[in-house]
């Protein structure tokens, strides 16, 4: 049976540290409720001249240095971003090109914060299926040229990253079991109001096409959509949560995880955290933390890991990984 | 525009879902829908550049009143 395993994964963060005192845009005053209500402390910003499929070959590159695997074996390129280049072509067109995968199909997924979980679902269907051998998904975002950098409720929780999978068929387990939702009722929740065919950039004001959350909502939602749907796999895949090494949540705030391993009475250090340094790099979030989960050796061969995603939409979702 | 509009209109400006509640003189902050203390640094800075003026830190509160909020800046 075609089985998706993880042979590899990388990540790639912009160079440029921007520490929450140096967002001198806002009241000096005001900047330590940064790091009190999200954990965030830190994140990079991509540079002037860095687009989201820059990062996102960066962090391609590196996955695939890592297992010596050609890219012209890649069958399939699928780019997570809710941050592209352009409105189109598809993000993932350019990654292709450029690592030189010219045997590979190549699209964008969006699922905004939780498009990694939705792409390693997608990647294992389609190594299920048949159709694919190796599939590598990648998720970039770059929210630093999206949100407003005056606007205190969006711009100091967002950094620029991107992370990479490369998933191939093979007899051994890999990704278990996804579970994914949607409640489409929260569509205005989390949004870029302008710039689409709802809101045309000719008739929009200009601070619609900067990115908004209703944060008070999105904090509420992740608690309680975060801990029913990690409850809801573990039930589903027949498996204990004690037996789940780690849990690789989106990085949005530190104080929903730690709701959502209360709620579930697992321990907090079970839940990975790389917030601090980065911030909310929205969909690479997941894969990044992941990348830095396999390099930190916080797993090993055979263990169980599982990846949960939760953003606008609304949208949320899970993974159970084997190692 | 008087002070009050001025500071409505900044109000729908940051919170879109004001408009789902009357805005009047006794309307307390934390009445706006979606109004938390992340959004509340965004209307201190909208006061302070509408008003060319510099508000104490601890100035903004959920029970503060919009006419408080006028006579202050007005002041």
């Amino acid at each position: 049976m075609n089985q998706p395993f993880i042979l590899s994964t990388g990540s790639y963060l912009p160079d440029k540290i921007v520490l929450n005192e140096d967002l001198t845009q806002f009241p000096a005053n005001v900047l330590p409720i940064i790091s009190q209500k999200t954990g965030v402390k830190a994140r990079r910003h991509a540079a002037k001249e860095q687009c989201t499929s820059d990062l996102a070959i960066k962090a391609a590159l590196k996955c695939l240095e890592k297992a010596s695997f050609k890219p012209k074996n890649i069958d399939c390129i699928i780019v997570s971003t809710s941050s592209p280049d352009r409105i189109q072509p598809a993000t993932a067109t350019r990654v292709q090109h450029k690592i030189g995968a010219s045997k590979a199909f190549a699209f964008d997924i969006n699922s905004v914060c939780s498009g990694s979980v939705y792409g390693l679902f997608l990647a294992d269907s389609m190594i299920r299926s048949g159709s694919c051998k190796n599939v590598l998904f990648i998720a970039s975002e770059v929210y630093s040229k999206i949100t407003n950098r005056m606007d205190f409720s969006t711009f100091p929780y967002f950094g620029d990253g991107a992370g990479a999978v490369l998933l191939c068929s093979e007899n051994s387990p890999g990704i278990i079991m996804s579970r994914l939702a949607t409640d489409g009722s929260g569509s205005n929740t989390v949004c870029i109001p302008g710039g689409g065919t709802m809101n045309p950039l000719s008739i929009a004001k200009s601070n619609e096409t900067f990115f908004k959350m209703n944060g008070k909502k999105v904090f509420d939602f992740a608690i309680s959509k975060g801990t029913k749907i990690i409850k809801e796999l573990i039930k589903e895949a027949k498996v204990n949560k004690k037996e789940i090494n780690q849990f690789v949540c989106h990085q949005a705030n530190i104080n929903i995880l730690h709701k959502i391993a209360e709620n579930l009475e697992i321990p907090k250090e079970k839940f990975f955290v790389n917030l601090d340094k980065y911030g909310n790099t929205a969909s690479a979030s997941v894969v990044i933390a992941l990348d830095e989960v396999f390099s930190n050796k916080l797993i090993k061969k055979d263990d169980l890991v599982m990846t949960i995603g939760f953003g606008g939409g609304l949208s949320w979702g899970a993974n159970l990984i084997r190692v | 525009m008087s002070i009050f509009e001025k500071i409505v209109e900044g109000i729908f400006e940051l919170f879109p879902s004001a408009d789902e509640i009357e805005i009047n003189d006794d309307t307390v902050l934390e009445e706006i829908p979606d109004w938390d203390s992340m959004a509340s640094v965004n209307f201190m800075m909208f006061l302070q550049q509408a008003f060319d003026i510099q508000l104490p830190n601890d100035f903004l509160h959920g029970e503060l009143k919009i006419s408080e909020i006028v006579t202050q800046v007005g002041g």
